[in-house]
């Protein structure tokens, strides 16, 4: 790849703890590390996958990036400037430019609010429009993500689980953001919904030139979705790798582990699984060493004592493993 | 795996009575589950799957839910003659099941134990120490570590994947010649959904039962079942062997429904769409219920429910137009 612009969103160092309090007075007893040292960066209209299982970090990083969570150390750079030391009217103006859509359209939608007000509510936040130019906004943005605007005095009751995702994509590109983050955006849907969904969101990318950062359990989709992927467990980044490089060869145990757990939808590729022993530990209590190593079948003595770095690995990819796979595995 | 049929649903239709109007969320739906044989039952949300498992488990809430007409025969006899004691004592013993969440089917304030030992009680009459002895072996028996302590546990305590566990503990305890499994591993992740599904097959394979595994995900299905029924607002509009069906789809809401699901083993391009979305069960389109939908929809169609065609051994579908090859 030759490819190397400026990244529209860097992140260095990031770290997420929360407070594990206790007892009467409610004194803080440790630390979940939700997010313990992230790296990544998202390119000009690229979408970076960012896959793991449940409770390994990946919303915290994009509650973080959108600001939502105040960071515990690290930076994150939007444009070259650094989001985390932004306050009150210059963050407000930042944040034009960082948009989220969620996993479930039921929650994140007030269900007393019409869909236009929804959908205008940023454009009126901002004091972008008001009146019968706002009124015109959000008829365009129903029209680009496939509703009628005719609809927009409806309340998001009225509409199917795949229209109020539309509705909440409608609302995330109010304000003409770069940087969209795409938290589980089909996850509460069903399989011929979805695939609905994702067209839109890349014919969306293409038209509208955003960048995505596509959080995802579901490797199927973030294959389709993504150019770059990165893989996460507990906390961390264990791979990132172009989405190709990563399910043809994966470098880290974890990864060919996740990418062996899928059920394959052809029937006569039943024997060839490897499947992972145990459960994720508790992110209040992370193994040592490597993360890893305690259901890692290739672990040695040091995996459990020293913590691998993600490192490069060449071609655009990373890896932190001690004992990276390779061809001959 | 026995030729010998276990359980037999016959033009089942369930309708629940609302406001809104009769919603038929089971409109003719025929099944069969051979002795031994693992059977998957997908279709997306509302296409009435569930509701399918609670009319076999005479659990369907009533009012507003009422079974309307239909034979379900299980081991020769038909449960919808039977009083709700004798259910009663069909469910968890004979048949048993497995939910999707198995945080919301276990009571949150008694011990694991006291809960699996509850239903070796109830079913076997035995003395709560050797049902206590029972229920440390089913928990060897499906790889739970430490199960003595697992035992005085209360279920927040332990993780979705053991808690399912447990769910799989409790429903083979009694050893039932059906487990009817609800989505049981759709609020897992992968690796773990991995672990419980093969962990699921052993032991079923072991005691010869039968398994009605109700999913939406294809893959799981591929992965994990003998033979597949597709359904589709209420009706199955599909079934045959997984060989067959992952094969040559021969409906074509099957073949959307494979073509549509991004393909973790290969890039793809453009993803296959169905337009539209699942029909209004109160009002469903006439005549085929997928011709809304369908690209290769005609008047006919919209006006002729179709009937059962055979287009291979034990392969049947609901189509006037069947896909070839």
């Amino acid at each position: 790849m030759t490819r190397m612009p400026k990244p529209l969103l860097e992140v260095r160092g990031l770290k997420k703890y929360f407070e594990i309090r206790k007892g009467f007075l409610m004194r803080t007893v440790g630390w979940v590390k939700a997010v313990d040292g992230v790296d990544l960066a998202v390119y000009p209209l690229e979408t970076l996958g960012l896959v793991g299982e449940s409770g390994c970090g990946k919303t915290t990083v994009g509650l973080c990036i959108a600001r939502l969570y105040e960071v515990t150390s690290g930076k994150i750079y939007f444009q070259g400037a650094d989001l985390t030391s932004l306050a009150g009217e210059k963050l407000r103006a930042m944040r034009r430019n960082i948009q989220l859509v969620f996993q479930d359209p039921q929650s994140s939608l007030d269900p007393r609010m019409t869909i236009k007000r929804s959908v205008g509510a940023p454009l009126a936040i901002h004091g972008l429009a008001k009146g019968r130019a706002l009124e015109e906004r959000v008829a365009d943005l129903l029209r680009m993500v496939g509703l009628d605007p005719q609809h927009m005095n409806r309340y998001p009751h009225e509409f199917s689980g795949g229209q109020r995702q539309r509705i909440g994509i409608a609302r995330a590109l109010a304000l003409s953001p770069k940087l969209l983050i795409l938290d589980e955006p089909t996850s509460a849907l069903d399989v011929s919904v979805q695939s609905q969904i994702l067209n839109l969101l890349r014919d969306l990318q293409q038209r509208l030139r955003l960048s995505y950062l596509f959080i995802s359990h579901d490797l199927g989709v973030v294959r389709y979705m993504s150019s770059r992927i990165a893989v996460m467990y507990l906390g961390k980044i264990v791979e990132l790798a172009p989405s190709e490089d990563l399910f043809c060869m994966p470098l880290h145990p974890y990864t060919q582990a996740l990418l062996s757990s899928i059920p394959s939808t052809n029937p006569a590729h039943r024997a060839m699984r490897v499947t992972l022993e145990g459960d994720i530990p508790s992110p209040a209590n992370p193994p040592s060493g490597c993360r890893f190593h305690t259901r890692c079948t290739y672990a040695r003595a040091e995996c459990a004592k020293l913590e691998p770095a993600l490192q490069d690995a060449a071609a655009g990819r990373y890896v932190a493993c001690h004992f990276p796979l390779s061809n001959s595995r | 795996m026995g030729e010998k049929l276990l359980l037999q649903v016959e033009d089942l239709h369930t309708y629940f009575y609302t406001l809104q109007g009769v919603i038929k969320a089971i409109d003719g739906v025929n099944l069969c589950v051979r002795e031994g044989e693992i059977l998957g039952l997908v279709g997306e949300s509302g296409c009435g799957k569930s509701v399918t498992a609670l009319s076999i488990l005479g659990l369907v809430p009533s009012p507003p839910g009422r079974v309307e007409g239909g034979r379900i025969l299980f081991e020769g006899e038909d449960l919808l003659a039977k009083t709700p004691a004798e259910m009663r004592s069909i469910r968890g013993s004979r048949i048993a099941m497995i939910f999707q969440e198995p945080m919301s089917s276990l009571n949150p304030v008694f011990r694991i134990g006291d809960q699996m030992i509850e239903v070796i009680k109830l079913h076997k009459k035995v003395s709560t120490g050797s049902a206590r002895i029972q229920a440390l072996e089913m928990l060897h028996e499906v790889r739970m570590p430490d199960p003595e302590a697992v035992l005085a546990k209360y279920p927040f305590q332990l993780s979705g994947g053991m808690l399912q566990r447990v769910m799989i503990a409790i429903a083979l305890s009694c050893e039932p010649s059906l487990l009817l499994a609800d989505e049981p591993t759709t609020a897992l992740d992968v690796t773990v959904q991995a672990q419980i599904l093969n962990l699921m097959k052993d032991l079923i394979r072991k005691r010869n039962a039968a398994v009605l595994l109700i999913t939406h995900a294809l893959g799981v299905v591929a992965q994990t079942c003998d033979a597949v029924s597709v359904m589709y607002a209420g009706t199955v509009v599909e079934s045959g062997s997984v060989e067959s069906i992952f094969r040559s789809p021969a409906h074509p809401y099957t073949r959307g429904l494979m073509e549509c699901i991004p393909d973790p083993s290969r890039k793809s391009d453009k993803l296959k769409i169905i337009p539209g979305t699942v029909p209004d069960p109160v009002n469903p389109p006439p005549g085929c219920r997928f011709h809304p939908r369908c690209y290769k929809a005609t008047a006919t169609c919209s006006q002729i429910r179709p009937d059962p065609v055979r287009v291979g051994p034990g392969h049947v579908v609901c189509c006037h137009y069947p896909e070839e090859g």
